[in-house]
């Protein structure tokens, strides 16, 4: 039930309506079966008056051919014209026979009244009448007439070789049933023991021999009789027995023709009914109207502040108001409706000033359609930026500006829109045709319902020339870095190669020594510088290549092929700056180079590690032989050689320390923190 | 006991428009609680003579039909409907008998067990073809409905045979000259009749003197063709009439001295040619189909029943007006509608049937053929005799 007022409708019905209805069915059932059962009680007794009635037709006329007989007994004291008479004046007396007959034994009609002359002599012997006759009176069964074509029943007696026979007048059996008015549909009838009508308040029932087949059915319910269907009518069948003839007088009461007299009982209940009705409506209507009314005004105020037009929910003025249970529900949306004006006012305020910061602003805004590339609204920055004025940008699309293809831009637009990216990149076309370099930030907004792309639009075409102008710089700087480190390195290599060159000359195995460490530390120096500029960095050398390249040159100069040295270098990831990466550099490479000198000169063989560890800030060096370390006596603080000075030296120079034990070999340390 | 007759027990009705408003109302309260479902009845109309002089005919083979349709309605009637006969008296009048059917059409009756006489034939069976209507006629004899494809069925064969017979009957009893007499309103069947045993009689070398008809009631005028038979010196006389009729012409004749072998159709054997013609109609010779002594068990129990419900004996109409009815039903019960073609077509394709006294058929035009038998009144019997064919 999604109707408000069908629902109150419907438990008016249910509530008011059908009780009034129901109390009405059941009072009218109870009256109705109260008057049935009088009726049908009244009925019984028309039928049994009816029967005594016919009983005592019969008795007389049973009477009269007994009497009739006694006489015709004593035939001989009288003439035929004397008999004559005498049927003659009982037919015209008496309304119980339609023609009395005398037969003889053979059967053979000695007297006929009323007179026919054709029936004297007459032969009646096989008429079932005839042949039953005794001393008794008899009832003949019912049996066409000879020659009237209808029904008859003889009664008759046998007085000595005499039968006298009476012939009844079923119509004046009919006519004492028709003078019981039981209505025009309604109807009465005897019956002989077969069912077959003898008399019938419809006279045709008799002529044509109809038969009351439904006799052994017949249940007769206190005193209402039984129910049957008749000619096509509903009936209630009374019955009452013809003592001595077996006859039965029946009563079909049409069932509408028998309470049709009570129709001013059943109208009373039916109007009572509707004016209870009537008197609820009357009193309801009028209310469920001004409910209905104002449900229906306060559903239409709704509707209006659903579509925007606020209003009071329910003006004073509204019959709702009358109402307290309506009372707070209309005070709640009434306040609602404030508030909502309240709001929608600083709504409306707010946008204002947005719409003024947009309007106004110096700031290139636009806002696009993202599906079209339409310019839905372009601010004051946006016309001056572009050189049109706000109508003719405000008809233009996005495409029209921009320098991508029409499918590059909606492709950018989704983009946007779907919140991937917020910053692009593009080539906006001005007015005047220059073109320019734009930074544009974008995003979806909800603009009066619609979603649009806003967008705004920075002209960074000076920053591109001057960032393109300092890429330039830039590069310049790293040719000429590069070149530097380059022409560094080839400087030491000549260094070193005119070391190598010179100490072809030098004889002294010391001297030659000396040396070949001084072209050792150059190189040492060179391996940085060449790898700097190998690498194209220009800041931080990875000491990890550093290291595994220093030591591959240094085992080419003093490992020879008899030399056996198993080396383990372990590097973490450290970048290392020029300034720390040279010094650092000579220092390994004195310690390398007086491992691999000294550690295995007897053995020929050994074990090398170099660990480089990062340990918060820390640069923890290790290198570490098996040989037998270095002489007794000499320590880092007292070193006999320029090699342990110089990493001394360096140590300090970089803001660490340098450390020397032995532990199965000499393990020497340099430790200082990374720049 | 069902809702609906509580509720009718409670609250009797009425017709009126009041109570047709409490009516509605209440039956929409309960109807969704109660439903009540009656199996619709088929009707099938009866029209036949009830009243007067020749009702004889038409009450015995209303009798005969009412016990078909009874035994019907025990047996589960058609596929669980019951049927419902209609009954019409067309007071052995051809505009009376159109108007009955007219009635019955109006009322969606088009199955119709009747006529009884042939000349309710001549008028109703155009008017059946005309209008969608069955007819099984369970007496009806006349010769000309043969072989057409009509809506006209009956279980007995033509009159025709019935005045050969008799010829035939009374040749071999040596008489020669014959007077015949036919009744009016049923002469196309009574005229047929006498046509058939004049014929066959003058093949025979007898002779037919005299030949008149008479008016059924016209008791005078009856009365005085008795006088007159007195010079007609027949040896002979065939009165094809109804059976009250013939009862008290042949009373006359008997009265008047005339004492010629008496000859009579089928028409006039029931039990009211004996009651009303007493010692006159004593050797009186009919040729009929029906045999009061045949003693087959579904006869003798038909017998029973007739005798209990009507306390009478049936007559040749009671049982040929069962047979029609219980042959109309039984195609009722086998036709794919109640309507008058589907009937008709299932009456002949099935046409074999079980008949009170021996099965009989129907042929592909509606009509059957059954053998006649010779019967005379004897003390007060029809008794079969061993003459005819």
């Amino acid at each position: 039930m999604k109707s408000f007022k069908s629902l109150v409708i419907l438990m008016f019905f249910f509530t008011a309506v059908t009780p009034i209805l129901i109390f009405s069915v059941i009072t009218e059932g109870l009256v109705m079966k109260r008057i049935t059962s009088d009726i049908g009680r009244r009925n019984d007794q028309i039928v049994n008056l009816a029967s005594g009635e016919i009983q005592r037709w019969i008795s007389e006329s049973e009477n009269l051919v007994r009497r009739t007989g006694a006489i015709l007994f004593d035939e001989r004291l009288i003439r035929d014209d004397g008999i004559i008479r005498y049927l003659n004046i009982l037919i015209d007396s008496f309304p119980y026979f339609s023609s009395l007959m005398v037969f003889d034994s053979q059967g053979l009609c000695r007297h006929i009244v009323p007179y026919k002359e054709d029936f004297a002599g007459l032969d009646f012997s096989r008429q079932p009448f005839f042949m039953q006759s005794t001393d008794r009176v008899n009832w003949s069964p019912t049996f066409l007439g000879l020659t009237s074509g209808e029904p008859e029943v003889v009664v008759s007696v046998r007085k000595g070789d005499r039968i006298i026979a009476g012939f009844l007048a079923l119509d004046e059996l009919a006519r004492i049933l028709s003078q019981v008015h039981v209505g025009t549909n309604s109807s009465m009838a005897v019956v002989d023991p077969t069912g077959t009508f003898i008399a019938h308040t419809k006279q045709r029932k008799v002529i044509e021999r109809e038969r009351e087949y439904r006799l052994e059915s017949f249940v007769s319910a206190s005193g209402e009789g039984g129910r049957w269907r008749v000619d096509g009518r509903d009936v209630s069948v009374h019955m009452a027995g013809v003592p001595g003839v077996e006859w039965k007088v029946i009563l079909y009461q049409d069932r509408e023709e028998s309470l049709e007299s009570l129709a001013a009982t059943r109208d009373a209940v039916l109007l009572a009914a509707l004016a209870s009705i009537g008197l609820v409506l009357l009193l309801f209507v009028p209310g469920l109207k001004r409910i209905a009314l104002s449900v229906s005004r306060f559903a239409e105020h709704l509707s209006e502040i659903g579509s925007g037009t606020y209003g009071e929910a329910m003006p004073d003025s509204s019959p709702l108001g009358r109402y307290e249970e309506f009372n707070a529900i209309t005070e709640s949306f009434n306040t609602m409706v404030r508030h909502i004006q309240e709001r929608e006012e600083e709504l409306r305020a707010s946008e204002e000033r947005y719409h003024s910061l947009f309007r106004d602003s110096n700031a290139v805004m636009l806002l696009i359609h993202p599906e079209t590339g339409r310019i839905v609204e372009a601010n004051k920055g946006a016309c001056a930026y572009y050189g049109y004025d706000y109508p003719t940008l405000s008809s233009m699309s996005i495409q029209d500006i921009n320098t991508l293809s029409e499918e590059a831009v909606k492709a950018e637009m989704a983009s946007s829109l779907s919140e991937r990216r917020r910053y692009f990149l593009f080539k906006h076309r001005l007015a005047s045709g220059d073109m320019r370099d734009v930074e544009v930030y974008s995003g979806p907004i909800l603009f009066r319902g619609e979603k649009l792309l806003f967008s705004i639009i920075h002209d960074i075409t000076d920053r591109m020339l001057l960032q393109q102008k300092i890429v330039d710089s830039l590069k310049e700087k790293e040719i000429l870095l590069k070149e530097i480190h380059h022409r560094v390195k080839n400087n030491l290599q000549i260094i070193s190669s005119l070391l190598h060159l010179q100490s072809s000359y030098v004889k002294d195995p010391a001297d030659l020594d000396l040396m070949t460490e001084s072209q050792s530390r150059v190189r040492s120096m060179a391996l940085i510088h060449e790898l700097f500029y190998q690498s194209g960095n220009f800041s931080t050398i990875d000491l990890r290549d550093y290291i595994q390249t220093l030591y591959s040159n240094l085992e080419n100069m003093y490992v020879d092929v008899s030399m056996h040295v198993q080396t383990s270098i372990i590097i973490d990831d450290i970048s290392l700056p020029l300034d720390t990466a040279i010094p650092c550099g000579l220092a390994l490479n004195e310690l390398i180079t007086n491992a691999l000198k000294y550690a295995f000169r007897e053995r020929r063989t050994g074990s090398l590690s170099i660990l480089g560890r990062n340990e918060g800030g820390m640069v923890r060096m290790t290198v570490k032989d098996d040989g037998p370390g270095i002489p007794e006596g000499v320590t880092l603080d007292n070193p006999n050689t320029l090699g342990l000075r110089l990493v001394t030296n360096i140590a300090i120079q970089l803001g660490g320390d340098a450390s020397y034990r032995f532990d199965g070999g000499a393990e020497f340390g340099l430790s200082f923190p990374l720049p | 006991m069902s809702l609906g007759a509580l509720l009718e027990r409670t609250s009797p009705w009425c017709g009126n428009t009041a109570m047709r408003i409490h009516r509605a109302f209440v039956c929409a309260m309960i109807g969704l609680l109660c439903s009540c479902g009656t199996r619709r009845p088929l009707r099938i109309g009866f029209v036949a003579g009830l009243s007067g002089i020749v009702s004889d005919l038409g009450v015995s083979a209303r009798n005969g039909v009412e016990l078909a349709v009874a035994d019907a309605n025990n047996a589960g009637g058609v596929r669980g409907n019951p049927v419902e006969l209609v009954v019409m008296d067309d007071r052995n009048d051809p505009e009376t008998a159109v108007a009955r059917c007219l009635e019955l059409k109006r009322q969606g009756v088009s199955l119709v067990i009747g006529p009884l006489t042939s000349g309710m034939a001549d008028r109703i069976v155009p008017f059946a073809n005309e209008n969608d209507m069955l007819l099984v006629s369970p007496t009806v004899t006349v010769s000309y409905l043969s072989g057409i494809d009509d809506s006209f069925i009956r279980v007995v064969p033509a009159a025709k045979v019935q005045g050969e017979m008799l010829a035939d009957t009374a040749a071999a009893r040596g008489l020669h000259s014959f007077a015949v007499l036919y009744e009016e309103i049923n002469s196309s069947y009574s005229l047929e009749v006498c046509a058939a045993f004049e014929s066959r009689i003058l093949s025979l070398g007898g002779e037919v003197s005299h030949i008149t008809s008479f008016r059924s009631g016209a008791y005078a005028m009856m009365a005085e063709l008795a006088v007159k038979a007195r010079g007609w010196g027949a040896d002979g006389i065939l009165s094809v009439a109804g059976a009250s009729d013939n009862a008290l012409f042949c009373q006359y004749l008997r009265k008047n001295g005339v004492s010629a072998q008496l000859f009579a159709g089928m028409w006039s054997m029931t039990a009211d040619l004996i009651r009303n013609g007493g010692a006159a109609v004593e050797g009186l010779t009919l040729v009929s189909m029906y045999d009061a002594d045949n003693d087959r068990e579904p006869f003798l129990r038909f017998l029973d029943t007739y005798r209990t419900a009507y306390k009478d004996d049936p007559s040749f109409a009671s049982l040929f007006g069962y047979e029609a009815a219980a042959m109309l039903i039984q195609a009722m019960r086998e036709a794919k509608s109640p309507d008058a073609d589907s009937v008709k077509s299932a009456v002949l394709r099935i046409g074999g049937f079980p008949g009170l006294q021996g099965d009989f058929s129907i042929d592909a035009s509606g009509d059957s053929d059954r053998p006649y038998a010779v019967y005379t009144v004897k003390e007060g019997r029809f008794v079969k005799a061993d003459e005819g064919r």
